[in-house]
């Protein structure tokens, strides 16, 4: 049964074998470019301002933004294209008559399938993805902060994740509705949704980082004309972290709320927490260091809604194959 | 001595959403015959032969091939079957469709299936989305036959062939049948291609067994009957009358079992296969017809 799996899937594996050749190839490339620039330019530092920084930005942003729109979007094609068909083009040309009334069952033909045109294709992808978080080190300048999106969707573990659900829902969407279209189309559609409720609850997968970033003294607004700026401690918060709120506090510990003319009004509103005491900035982060932590999660949740889809799967299939 | 029984069904019935494909179903084809299943489309033939292969899981009853119920782990070892649509993967070299048997199956003979393709005449490194209906057609049955089945069930083998490939796809099987003295079921709405060809006849028409049996017997139990139409009514005992057809002045009465009839103007001979299939599925036409005027 696993060479005919191989035999069926084999165009499409070597396919999305090419296109993460080509694809690391082309990350490599840069990377290489990018540290030999900044060797010249930059006395080999990651980070130097000035016109040199100035001109590894342009040099960089097109390359970049292109980078994350291409990372964005393989996990979805390449699951969708593998997945798909896996089961629905075996259905539309009735092949699976062919396969299931020999000696092979249906839960071997339907694992064997899936482990043969599915998990190269999800191991490759991971490969992919690493290859990206090596690639991209020396544009996390421009890059912005690994933790947030579209960083984090765009290299990591999480690359092989998506895909192993997009090729999930390609591969039960098949089972259940015996068309190829319809399979991917599907998948498409779930990888997004996915993709989008998951990443909203991504700041929820652990407890945020706190830090007193300020303390406005009373009668003060930090930001208004004529002030003199309020006392940061922002260094207290290293540069990669994923900054996610400022919360308030009297001087009792209690969460006041702050206006915004609170803080950049002239003069001190009528309504403003600070006219009572100083008020105390605590921010509220994820320090850099969770990247690996956060994908590791996250690249859980995609695994165990793949381990559902295809569980969804095989039950139609026990129940019915003709 | 007690015959081997290649397949058998008990009241073997299956329903899908839009209601019953068979119901109530029974039967038995003793080993080395060559049955014909005929029957309207839509008579559950398909089905039946999906159930052999464990495709789909009966909703009643029960069906065996050599004395064992269909299993989840594969298509019973001695059953070999051929879809009517013939699938192969489309991109497959022929070469590779054989592999792809011998991966499928513990038990292939690759002689076999080789000498198979060689004869059909079929190029073995020819895809097979570039194949004639015919070839193609061969090359299943090649696929199928490579399994060494001691059952082969063919449904609607002929279908999109033209004359020439009929004859050849039938002219292996039966030199094949002749060879291994395996059992076939074949299915077919063209009975002319069946007659001298299949020695048992299973008739499935509405979901249920019309008629099943040893060809000769069959026919030796039946008389075709030819006289005035006026005279017809009552002249036969109730129950023998399979069915009755008059065309102007003439009656065509088919009768299974009764005394000759010895009448003036009325002419006896024993059907052709053609004659007594279609009065059995013309009956089970008008029962049918009979039926959902009355329910309607």
């Amino acid at each position: 049964m696993s060479w005919v799996a191989w035999r069926q899937q084999r165009l499409l594996l070597l396919s999305v074998l090419g296109v993460v050749v080509v694809a690391a190839g082309v990350m490599t490339y840069f990377r290489l470019d990018a540290n030999a620039y900044l060797a010249t330019n930059c006395g080999g530092q990651a980070d130097c301002s000035g016109p040199a920084m100035d001109g590894f930005r342009d040099r960089y942003s097109g390359y970049t933004m292109f980078l994350r729109l291409a990372m964005l979007a393989l996990p979805a094609l390449v699951g969708m294209f593998a997945g798909g068909p896996l089961f629905a083009r075996d259905f539309e040309q009735r092949t699976h008559v062919l396969s299931l009334t020999q000696s092979v069952g249906r839960t071997r033909w339907w694992a064997t399938k899936l482990l043969v045109g599915g998990v190269p294709v999800v191991v490759m992808m991971l490969a992919l993805g690493l290859v990206a978080i090596w690639a991209a080190e020396p544009m996390n300048v421009i890059q912005g902060v690994r933790l947030r999106t579209p960083s984090f969707e765009t290299q990591g573990l999480v690359i092989g994740a998506y895909t192993l659900f997009g090729l999930t829902v390609g591969a039960s969407a098949g089972l259940l509705f015996r068309s190829t279209l319809a399979a991917m189309a599907l998948s498409v559609v779930l990888y997004v949704v996915a993709l989008v409720a998951v990443g909203a609850q991504r700041e929820h997968y652990l407890p945020p980082e706190t830090v007193t970033t300020a303390v406005i003294p009373q009668g003060t607004t930090p930001y208004g004309p004529g002030s003199s700026g309020r006392a940061s401690s922002d260094e207290n918060i290293p540069e990669d972290s994923w900054r996610l709120a400022e919360n308030y506090f009297d001087q009792h510990g209690n969460q006041v709320t702050m206006p915004m003319r609170c803080l950049f009004g002239e003069v001190v509103a009528a309504d403003c927490p600070q006219l009572t005491g100083p008020i105390t900035e605590v921010t509220s982060y994820h320090p850099g260091i969770r990247f690996w932590a956060f994908q590791s999660i996250e690249s859980g949740i995609f695994a165990v809604l793949g381990a559902v889809v295809l569980a969804l799967g095989w039950w139609r299939l026990r129940r019915r194959v003709l | 001595m007690s015959t081997t029984i290649a397949l058998a069904a008990a009241e073997l019935g299956k329903r899908y959403k839009r209601g019953w494909a068979l119901r109530g179903c029974g039967f038995e084809l003793p080993a080395g015959r060559v049955a014909a299943l005929v029957g309207p489309n839509g008579a559950g033939k398909s089905t039946l032969m999906a159930l052999a292969t464990g495709l789909l899981t009966p909703t009643t009853g029960t069906i065996r091939i050599f004395g064992d119920q269909p299993v989840r782990s594969g298509t019973h070892p001695k059953l070999g079957f051929l879809a009517q649509d013939k699938p192969l993967f489309r991109r497959f070299t022929v070469a590779e469709t054989l592999h792809a048997g011998r991966a499928l199956n513990p038990t292939w003979d690759q002689a076999y299936a080789e000498r198979l393709i060689a004869e059909a005449g079929v190029p073995t490194q020819a895809r097979i989305n570039t194949l004639s209906g015919g070839q193609r057609t061969r090359v299943a049955l090649a696929v199928a036959l490579g399994r060494r089945p001691e059952l082969l069930m063919l449904d609607e083998p002929l279908a999109d062939l033209d004359p020439v490939a009929r004859d050849e796809v039938m002219q292996t099987l039966m030199a094949e049948v002749a060879e291994t003295g395996m059992t076939v079921l074949l299915s077919s709405h063209v009975l002319a291609e069946l007659d001298g060809v299949c020695d048992h006849l299973l008739v499935l028409a509405g979901g249920g067994v019309r008629l099943s049996g040893d060809v000769d017997d069959l026919l030796a139990e039946h008389q075709l009957l030819i006289g005035p139409s006026e005279d017809s009514a009552g002249l036969f005992p109730t129950g023998s009358v399979v069915e009755s057809r008059s065309t102007g002045r003439q009656a065509t009465v088919l009768v299974r079992g009764a005394a000759p009839v010895d009448r003036p103007g009325w002419v006896a001979h024993e059907p052709t296969l053609e004659e007594l299939v279609k009065a059995y599925l013309r009956s089970a036409g008008k029962a049918k017809a009979v039926a959902e005027a009355v329910s309607a």
